[in-house]
């Protein structure tokens, strides 16, 4: 098993390469690892598979862990995936068919999320946010997503995206936010 | 509402700083509130967009499968038995002990046992778990302790492949020799 960890540091320029690297290194033992020691249905041990991964990505986002090696990535993946398929109530079964953002936000956000309100105001209103995302356009999308939610810099979005420099950037970020903000109000 | 305001609020938000609500004015929890929605609906977004990437990822693993299933099966052992001549070849030419080398495949607990997982103690199921997950160095105290027992094959099968994980040729020859394993799969 090679110890090169590239292919996580390039989660967010190419996220797309982390997962193909996540599906032919772990679909197919991870599932069967399920199998064997979770009872886990043959046909709901990718379901596990997915929703793991996905976790794993928002943890690496969020922060909350931080790899050194190939191997310590697989025994983090198969903690997670050990938790999901101990608790029969948090996976989704058939998740590939899953497209309602709601079921997500359970299955993922809803464990840890940073909102928190006492009646389930704040879910409906991340819901609007994220239904108003489709509208605000590309380029604030990106720039909000790299701010808030992978924890870049104003100088590094800037030179990601191409803005004159942080300040720039930092203004366009007010500018996006005004918008979503505007376009939630009149929904 | 002024600039270092939204800064403040947004240092909470990505967790650069950590302030206690209570300390923030009715104003800042207000903002405070707005940004971690924001915050947590492009997490969402993100999200669902990562997810899609993983239903084709999914969607391609199941077109292949069923395709080597299916259609292929001959040609597969055919390259199969091919290449597994290449590396007994390869092996005399280079010294490969160990490297590559993957437990997933010599995986038999849940061959040799019944379904139900509760058979295994809980001392086993460590170690069993230890070696699938490659941490041979952890695996080894545990499985020389069960491998003790001479009625537990599974446990002198796993010991011996740890030793070969570990590049512990000597140690894994003499105990992949044991009568108790000698018949089971070999890494080549």
């Amino acid at each position: 098993m090679s110890k090169n960890n590239d292919w996580i540091k390039g989660v967010d320029s190419d996220a797309e390469s982390f997962f193909e690297h996540l599906y032919s290194e772990y679909r197919e033992s991870c599932s069967k690892w399920l199998q064997a020691n979770y009872n886990i249905r043959p046909e709901n041990a990718p379901d596990i598979f997915q929703q793991a991964i996905l976790i794993l990505y928002d943890n690496i986002q969020l922060k909350k862990v931080q790899f050194q090696e190939d191997t310590k990535v697989k025994t983090y993946l198969y903690g997670i995936a050990k938790n999901l398929a101990m608790s029969n109530i948090r996976y989704i079964k058939k998740w590939s068919q899953v497209n309602e953002p709601e079921k997500v936000f359970d299955v993922i956000l809803d464990q840890d999320s940073m909102v928190q309100d006492e009646n389930d105001n704040a879910k409906s209103k991340v819901l609007s946010l994220n239904k108003a995302l489709e509208s605000i356009g590309e380029s604030c999308k990106k720039l909000l997503t790299l701010f808030y939610y992978h924890s870049l810099k104003m100088n590094e979005i800037a030179e990601k995206l191409n803005y004159t420099n942080a300040s720039t950037a930092k203004a366009q970020k007010y500018k996006c936010i005004q918008r979503l903000k505007k376009l939630v109000a009149h929904e | 509402m002024n600039d270092s305001t939204q800064d403040k609020i947004d240092k909470i938000v990505i967790g650069e700083i950590d302030i206690e609500t209570n300390e923030l004015t009715e104003k800042e929890k207000d903002l405070l509130k707005d940004t971690t929605e924001i915050k947590e609906a492009l997490r969402l977004h993100d999200l669902m967009q990562k997810k899609s990437i993983i239903d084709k990822l999914e969607s391609n693993y199941t077109i292949n499968e069923k395709s080597i299933t299916q259609s292929s099966r001959f040609k597969l052992m055919r390259g199969l038995a091919a290449v597994c001549l290449l590396l007994i070849g390869a092996t005399f030419v280079f010294n490969t002990f160990s490297k590559g080398f993957n437990p997933d495949e010599y995986i038999i607990h849940q061959t040799l046992r019944s379904t139900d997982n509760s058979q295994l103690s809980n001392d086993k199921k460590k170690a069993y778990n230890l070696f699938i997950l490659g941490e041979y160095d952890r695996a080894i105290p545990r499985l020389e302790k069960l491998s003790t027992n001479t009625t537990d094959t599974i446990s002198q099968y796993y010991l011996a492949l740890s030793y070969y994980g570990v590049g512990q040729k000597g140690k894994y020859l003499s105990a992949i020799s044991d009568p108790r394993v000698n018949h089971l799969k070999k890494p080549e």
